[in-house]
């Protein structure tokens, strides 16, 4: 019996021998908490990085991603016929969206917000050395405040009155409490922000070869003159399209404590502050060195498409860094070339670029049945074929004549029908390379695609991109701002007319008439924008604050007949005008997105935007 | 009569009381007065017949159900005191002397057998255990097995034998519908991947692990790797009664399998084979080239845009004369198989001595997969399963008090899949999404020069070639190697210390090696532009090919685990008593983990204990506990106690009872708590930092900068679920147990699931994945099981027996953190987890009238033709505030199963049906939402084709067709839903086995050979996907097998 004790005990010891005291006492060494990060200058700054990865990825307009750009799609720009689930310009096109399906641009802002006010809440804690001083603390802390402004500003813009966060707020919170802020203390927020970055913050980068994509103050001022644009715009006032009338819907929009979230009085003064804005930003960032953009050639079409092609130029105010993002050659390529034939400028688009010649526009209007109203004057025809090219080859032999003698932005903004791509000539007709026979989805459906912002030297089929950058800010569109605000606050005086000259120089286009009244020059600017910013996501939110959205949102968009059996670019056929969509934008409903519904559902205090 | 013998744990123990009590019963039989038997053992023990009436000698042998011959079986002819004996070989010579003689076959743990001799002078008979044999059944239960009379818990078993008819590779999908107590659903049929998803009494808890603790010889394993031959007995613990000794592990309830022993005699060797064709079941039916040209059109035409396809298109889609640019491909006729086949083969020894008992089994299992090949490959793309199984359970008794048990496992899984997939993915689910994703006329098959046809790869699967996908992605070897080992020893304490006390300790250790070779490569994708003027082809090259990458990921698990236990068993007069007490350790870690803290290992210690009292056969009291503490929880917080306990009383056994029909009637009743440790997440009370956060792209040279970001934000009290749960129960034996019924209803209250904080809104800018858990939620789930039993020998020697079980199991959530709802219908309280939400469908629009006048659909502009919905709230418009639950979850609430077996001389055949009730499925997605993903790209299932709605077919039941997505049609609505209720013919079996003088001429004991089918027929009501797969339109099918098979004894 002994021998089986002898074995059992050894059993029992095998048994034992495992057993150790603090047998479940083990977790994870080497974790770190929030303290231990700002303890440490190196890891302070990795966070300091994350923050910045909140900075939306607005060069991605499919828009199928989170915190993308629908606003180019969904404005009277571009028509998405780019094949893929949930692209959601073209649900909010049709009218089909609804505070239950948000793509995402509400959660990401917020997050990136509650980052922006953990850091601001704990930069006071990484110790000094001689790696980090009392200046680089501030200037972290200035980049911050920037990034604060602008993703309040971000949401600002599609959702209006929005609460302002300045802590960060425990997951217990009384969020009842939260409530949305009236427009104007949103903006004042972002502006005092901005203010705040601009005294921290440098005009240019230390050194732009690993700084660059930092905030500056050029972009905390240009953001600051963004917002008070916005502010001083009819939409923001309540006000209807003349700048007159009360809108009614907006004016009595109230929270649920009834405080009004729009401005009760229409305040001129607010003109007169968006263009001193304007022109603090321009005056403080041209003798910081920046300027507009011309190329080395300083040929107008090279210049204008070269500005969105060498990244952080002199006019760049602020950009993201976008990496060989592939966008927006892979949506706006030809299917011929291995794009998706995805990013269609509409015809409408194409008629407001002036002829060069004369500084006029082609197409004064369309009838009922869509053919356009041709502006004889201006010099336009519109059937016909170029007998000889462009001597700076802007275009080609054999051009449809309605492309010919153009502003020349037209030339580098859209790739039309037997224009010269990379290396051959382009064909959109049906039969032809790029045409709709050639696959099944992905050709263009108005016979155009976007051409300003794709490079040359991309191949997509050999995997060739290059380092892109989304441009926020530049120099040129804080001219076309002073403009537009000092023309509604003192009309078309000299400073007006020389913001908007400087612009159409740049172009190769001649001067504005001289002699115009206020209303022409309002006109004249927010053609200007149309053409100089097209693409830029701005005409979105222009045409909302203009509240100009339920025209141009809401109309017929026409394209070319891209389904006539024929090939080449010149047969007649394809340059037949087609209606593609009808497009629906409900007023007051789409000019302001929905809150998402389970945000509404979770805190009952932040009231819907009114339609929803 | 009552066993005196063994009450203690170990299975081969058991047995060999058997054959003593049946040389006890030779014994009693011998000097029993008036019995005129001889006992001896002699070839023939003929009866004198003493009355002079007709005299006729019948002879025969008795044999179990599985063959072995059986030995002292008391033969007597019914209604006289004449009797005798079977021999060893089991064979009985009788003279019946009776008008119209019967004979009663009867052995102890066998069902009792009366047949009328009818003429005959042979009668073969076979004796099938009795497994509702009280007196002598054991069953086993957590941590050992006990009496059958005295358990008061929820416990169900299955016999081997009718898991045995269903030829599979994982054992889940052979227990579905055999238990009552299991819900299950199999929702792919691909070779590696087709187990079932098994839960014991539906679902407990929205939490992570929902899924029962599987127990393979004690020891935490998986089941599917195991074959059927290997496994001794099948039981699943169901209430707290039952499960409160695993404590925090035993919520979801526990199953229990035990591997085969091996038993003393000479050695007995067993080779099964089975051979099965497979036929994969509703495979997708997509429409053809002329009809999806003719879709678009139609999609047009109705939003007022002029047709793209002529009639000379049709015309060209339809003959096949331009079979570049008018392709017609029927893409799932290109890539798949109309039948593949799987072969399952098992040999086994096993016997003994007295000293060693030994079992060994070896298994080779293959199962093929549906996909087309290419042979221009030096390589297989298609799915395969090639399994060997190895298993040796050795018993040594060292001496009569003291034995060890020695097992080892082996197996080794190869499993080889095309490389359409991701990571380490087998690829199926990118293979039907490819078919889903590819329109017949969207390319051609191959160019030209024999490229696969393709067109711009648009991201994921868009633009690629199915018949690429399927044969020229390269290959996926998935290796699964597992060596289980276990080592036991016990000691009967009886004689030196007091009777009854023994001690026990087991140690194993368990590797698993998972090791995924990925050869993947990129196919070419060119598109096809015709011949320029020179006559040369015209090719865009979309994509570049890469050649077979190469790429190894492995995967070691390492489990360990100890235990001791002391049990204590004795009945002194009426009273019975026993008692456990067992600690153990376990420890499992990731050895190749890829983060530290992944790579800690999981450890649990836990005490457990069992008290049993039971009185004169009549009334039985139970405690159990366990005691348990996880590596996983806050310090001090360690540790949870889980008691439970139960009782019993055996009416019938009662002097007062009187019904003859019910010769058994025993009431059960369990109350306790159990818990759910295995919360999804680690470390859920330590604040932690997201060291990969997203990043930021700096200087002109864009370098990334990683980012830092807050991670989970902790909860220093975060603990597990509990569970309490109520059990009443009755089992029901009639016509000496020639019916069994056995009924149990059940509660079970789920409480402290960890849930991530639903109530913080996005304005408060916490990342999902930060926001803290908290243990707030509670379910509710209740139900019955039963199974009925009968088993029946008719007096002209046909045997039959049937069974049938059913389950039922509903829960509700009773706190899920859902923020308040303003309407009542949306709230979660009360609704069963996992119920689907969304619209209330009230049919298509039939006018523009009817549009006018009905509720504003916010989700799109609605045509004619496009689904109406219900206003749930009155307020005149339809968003997904007028959502509500609508339906059943996709797991059915009920699951039942019946059949029978019948055996006749060498015949036996046997059927099985299972079922699943109140369960619902979405035809939804992809190729039933045509053109969701853009004009022209995606396939369409014939389905919608074939019924949808349209100017000329305005009774169509789906909604009319649209050029892109539309938001109004394709929600989740009660449109889309189908009823996922099936019957099943799961399977059928016929066997016939050799007679005698065959098998013993080839010198083997017994040889039958059988041909089965499983899901030989379904009714169901959807009939284009399995009633049982997930919703959608379907993965890799189920498959229908047509099996043929021998066993052979030797």
């Amino acid at each position: 019996m002994n021998k089986y004790r002898i074995i059992y005990l050894s059993v029992l010891l095998l048994v034992l021998g495992a057993c150790k005291k603090d047998f479940l006492d083990k977790t994870p060494d080497e974790d770190l908490g929030i303290e231990d990060v700002f303890a440490n200058r190196a890891l302070a700054m990795q966070y300091l990085t994350n923050v910045y990865s909140h900075v939306p990825e607005e060069c991605d307009m499919r828009d199928i991603a989170v915190g993308s750009n629908p606003f180019v799609g969904a404005a009277d720009e571009v028509e998405s016929t780019w094949s893929a689930s949930a692209v959601y310009q073209n649900y909010m096109n049709i009218g089909s969206w609804s505070a239950s399906d948000n793509p995402g641009l509400w959660a990401p802002f917020w997050r990136g917000i509650r980052k922006t006010n953990i850091f601001l809440e704990n930069v006071d804690r990484i110790p000094i050395s001689d790696l980090f001083t009392e200046a680089n603390r501030e200037q972290w802390r200035g980049e911050v405040y920037f990034l604060r402004a602008f993703y309040h500003f971000l949401l600002l813009r599609l959702f209006g009155p929005i609460p302002t966060v300045d802590k960060t707020l425990p997951f217990d919170t009384d969020f009842s409490q939260i409530k949305r802020q009236p427009v104007q203390q949103v903006v004042n927020f972002i502006v005092q922000d901005c203010e705040q970055a601009a005294l921290l913050l440098k005009y240019q980068v230390a050194d732009k070869s690993v700084d660059a994509g930092r905030a500056t103050a050029a972009a905390a001022l240009a953001l600051k003159a963004r917002v008070l644009l916005y502010m001083a715009s009819p939409l923001w006032n309540a006000l209807k399209a003349d700048g007159q009338t009360r809108d009614m819907d907006l004016a009595n929009f109230t929270d649920g404590d009834g405080d009004h979230l729009f401005p009760q009085q229409v305040n001129p003064n607010r003109w007169r502050i968006a263009a001193d804005a304007a022109k603090q930003c321009i005056d403080q960032c041209e003798a910081a060195g920046y300027g507009l953009y011309y190329s080395a050639d300083n040929d107008p079409m090279n210049s204008y498409a070269q500005l969105f092609l060498e990244n952080h130029n002199k006019e760049v105010l602020w950009a993201k860094n976008t990496f060989k993002a592939q966008f927006p050659e892979n949506q706006a390529s030809p299917n011929g070339m291995g794009g998706t034939s995805g990013t269609a400028p509409i015809q409408e688009l194409v008629d407001e670029y002036e002829m060069q010649a004369t500084g006029m526009q082609p197409i004064l209007g369309y009838n009922s049945d869509g053919t356009p109203i041709i502006n004889a004057a201006s010099g336009y025809v519109e059937a016909g074929y170029a007998a000889a090219a462009h001597p700076q080859l802007y275009y080609r032999i054999n051009t449809r004549n309605m492309y010919v003698g153009r502003d020349p932005r037209f030339y580098a903004s859209i790739n039309f029908n037997g224009q010269y791509w990379r290396t051959r000539r382009i064909d959109f007709s049906r039969q032809g390379t790029d045409g709709a026979d050639r696959s099944a989805t992905n050709f263009t459906k108005t016979g155009y695609l976007m051409r300003k912002m794709s490079s040359p030297a991309v191949n997509i089929p050999q995997g060739i991109f290059d380092n892109k950058t989304w441009i926020f800010f530049r120099l040129g569109e804080q001219y076309l701002n002073y403009a537009e605000a000092l023309n509604e606050a003192e009309g078309p005086v000299a400073d007006v007319y020389k913001y908007v000259n400087l612009i159409r120089t740049r172009a190769g286009m001649p001067n504005l008439p001289t002699g115009l009244n206020q209303d022409e020059m309002r006109e004249r600017i927010r053609h200007e924008r149309r053409i100089e910013l097209a693409f830029e996501t701005h005409r979105y939110f222009d045409t909302h604050r203009w509240r100009i959205s339920e025209i141009t949102q809401n109309m017929e968009i026409h394209g070319l007949n891209y389904l006539a059996p024929v090939s080449g670019w010149t047969a007649n056929a394809f340059y037949e005008r087609k209606a593609i969509e009808k497009r629906v934008f409900v007023s007051p409903r789409h000019y302001f997105w929905p809150i998402p519904l389970t945000d509404i559902v979770k805190n009952p205090q932040l009231v819907q935007n009114p339609g929803w | 009569m009552r066993t005196l013998l063994y009450a203690g744990n170990s299975p081969w123990l058991r047995r060999g009381s058997v054959y003593r009590f049946f040389m006890l019963l030779v014994l009693t039989l011998v000097i029993m007065p008036g019995n005129e038997a001889n006992a001896a053992g002699g070839y023939r023990h003929l009866q004198q017949d003493t009355t002079g009436k007709a005299r006729k000698v019948v002879a025969g042998k008795v044999t179990t159900d599985r063959g072995e011959n059986l030995q002292d079986v008391s033969v007597q002819v019914k209604g006289t005191s004449a009797g005798v004996m079977t021999n060893k070989e089991g064979e009985y010579a009788i003279i019946a002397h009776a008008a119209n003689p019967v004979l009663v076959f009867s052995s102890v743990g066998f069902v009792t057998r009366e047949i009328a001799v009818a003429g005959r002078e042979t009668i073969d008979v076979v004796l099938s255990l009795d497994s509702s044999a009280q007196e002598e059944a054991v069953v086993v239960v957590g941590y050992g097995t006990q009496k059958k009379i005295s358990v008061t818990g929820a416990i169900s078993s299955v016999s081997v034998k009718e898991v045995q008819k269903i030829a599979t590779p994982s054992l889940s999908n052979a227990i579905a519908g055999k238990l009552p107590g299991i819900i299950s659903r199999q929702s792919s049929g691909e070779p590696g991947a087709d187990a079932a998803s098994v839960f014991i009494r539906g679902l407990g808890t929205f939490g992570s692990n929902r899924s029962p603790l599987i127990l393979v010889d004690g020891i935490e394993r998986g089941m599917n790797n195991l074959n059927i031959e290997e496994i001794e007995s099948f039981s699943i613990l169901k209430d707290a009664s039952a499960t409160a000794v695993y404590g925090v592990r035993g919520a979801n309830g526990v199953i229990l399998i035990n591997t085969k022993h091996g038993e003393k005699g000479k050695a007995k060797v067993t080779f099964r084979t089975e051979t099965a064709r497979l036929t994969p079941m509703r495979l997708p039916k997509y429409i053809d080239a002329v009809e999806y040209a003719s879709l678009m059109n139609e999609a047009l035409v109705r939003e007022g845009s002029p047709p793209q396809y002529t009639n000379e298109d049709l015309e060209l889609y339809r003959n096949g004369t331009d079979p570049y640019f008018h392709p017609n491909v029927d893409w799932v006729n290109e890539v798949l198989k109309k039948n593949t086949y799987q072969t399952i083969n098992n040999l086994n020894v096993s016997g003994g001595n007295q000293v060693v008992r030994y079992f060994v089994n070896i298994g080779f299992t293959l199962s093929d997969g549906i996909y087309k090949t290419d042979n221009l490959n030096e390589y297989n793309t298609n799915a395969k399963l090639k399994r060997y199984n190895f298993r040796s359970n050795l018993d040594i008794d060292l001496s009569k008090s003291f034995s060890l048990q020695i097992g080892l496992g082996g197996i080794i899984q190869q499993g080889n899949y095309p490389g359409s997939g991701t990571g380490t993915g087998t690829g199926s689910a990118n293979i039907f999404e490819s078919l889903r994703m590819t329109a017949p006329l969207a390319f051609p098959i191959r160019n030209p020069d024999g490229s696969p046809g393709g067109t711009v790869i648009t991201g994921g699967l868009g633009g690629s070639n199915p018949w690429g996908t399927v044969m020229h992605t390269g290959y996926v070897r998935t290796d699964r190697n597992v060596l289980q080992g276990t080592f036991g020893a016990n000691w009967d304490l009886s004689r030196l210390v007091t009777k009854g006390l023994s001690i026990r300790s087991r140690f194993s250790y368990d590797h698993y090696y998972n090791g995924d070779q990925v050869r993947r490569k990129t196919f070419e994708v060119k598109t096809y532009f015709g011949k320029d003027s020179n006559g040369e082809d015209v090719y865009q090259v979309q994509r570049e090919a890469t050649p077979l990458g190469y790429n190894v990921v492995h995967t070691v698990n390492r489990r360990l685990y100890t235990e001791a236990a002391i049990n204590y068993a004795r009945t002194v007069g009426d009273h019975d008593f026993s008692g456990m007490l067992l600690g153990n350790m376990a420890e499992n870690i990731n050895i190749s983990a890829s983060t530290s803290i992944a790579n800690i290992p999981e450890r649990r210690l836990a005490l457990a204990g069992r008290f049993t009292y039971g009185f004169n056969n009549r009334y039985f009291a139970e405690f159990n506990f366990g005691y348990n503490g996880s590596e996983n929880f806050p310090k001090g917080n360690k540790f949870g106690f889980f008691p439970a306990v139960s009782a019993g009383w055996i009416v019938s056994n009662e002097n007062f009872w009187r019904v003859d029909a019910i010769n058994q009637l025993k009431l059960r009743g369990s109350y306790g708590s159990v818990g759910n440790d295995d919360i999804g997440q680690r470390f859920l009370y330590i604040s932690r930092i997201n060291k990969a956060a997203t990043g930021y792209r700096f200087g002109m040279n864009q370098n990334l900068y990683n980012g830092y970001a807050e991670d989970l934000i902790a909860n220093p009290e975060v603990t597990w679920e509990v569970s309490v749960k109520k059990n009443i129960g009755f089992d029901l034996g009639l016509f000496n147990n020639q019916v069994v019924l056995q009924v149990d209803a059940f509660e079970d209250v789920r409480s402290d699931i960890l849930l991530s904080r639903r109530t913080v809104p996005d304005i408060a800018g916490y990342l999902t994945s930060s926001i803290p858990y908290s243990n707030l939620g509670k379910v509710k789930n209740r139900g019955v099981d039963a199974m009925l039993e009968i088993k029946h020998q008719t007096q002209k020697g046909v045997f039959y027996s049937a069974r049938g079980n059913f389950t039922f199991a509903r829960n509700k959530m009773l706190i899920t953190d859902q923020p308040p709802q303003p309407y009542p219908y949306l709230s979660e309280v009360g609704i069963p987890i996992g119920s689907p939400f969304g619209l209330v469908a009230l049919g298509l629009f039939q006018s523009d009238d009817e549009i006018a006048k009905s509720p504003v659909q916010s989700y799109s502009p609605v045509r004619v033709g496009d689904i109406k919905y219900k206003d749930l709230n009155n307020d005149n418009v339809i968003n997904d505030l007028d959502q509500t639950y609508i339906g059943y979850n996709r797991l059915p609430e009920i699951n039942y199963g019946f059949g029978g077996t019948v055996a006749y001389k060498n015949f036996d055949v046997s059927i099985y049906f299972t079922g699943a009730a109140r369960a619902n499925t979405f035809l939804t997605g992809r190729s039933m939402y045509p053109f969701i993903d853009g004009f022209g790209t995606a396939n369409v299932l014939k389905e919608y084709y074939d019924n949808r709605w349209s100017p000329t077919n305005p009774n169509g039941y789906y909604p009319g067709v649209s050029t892109g997505t539309n938001l109004n049609n394709f929600r989740t609505s009660t449109w889309y839903m189908r009823d996922a209720s099936y019957l099943r013919l799961r399977n059928a079996e016929i066997g016939y086995t050799l007679p005698k003088e065959i098998t013993s001429r080839l010198k083997v004991n017994r040889v039958r050979f059988f041909v089965n089918g499983m899901n030989l027929v379904t009714w169901d009501k959807i009939k284009i996907v399995d009633p049982e797969s997930d919703n959608g339109t379907g993965g890799y099918p189920l498959q229908r097998s047509l099996n043929f098979g021998a066993l052979v004894n030797f």
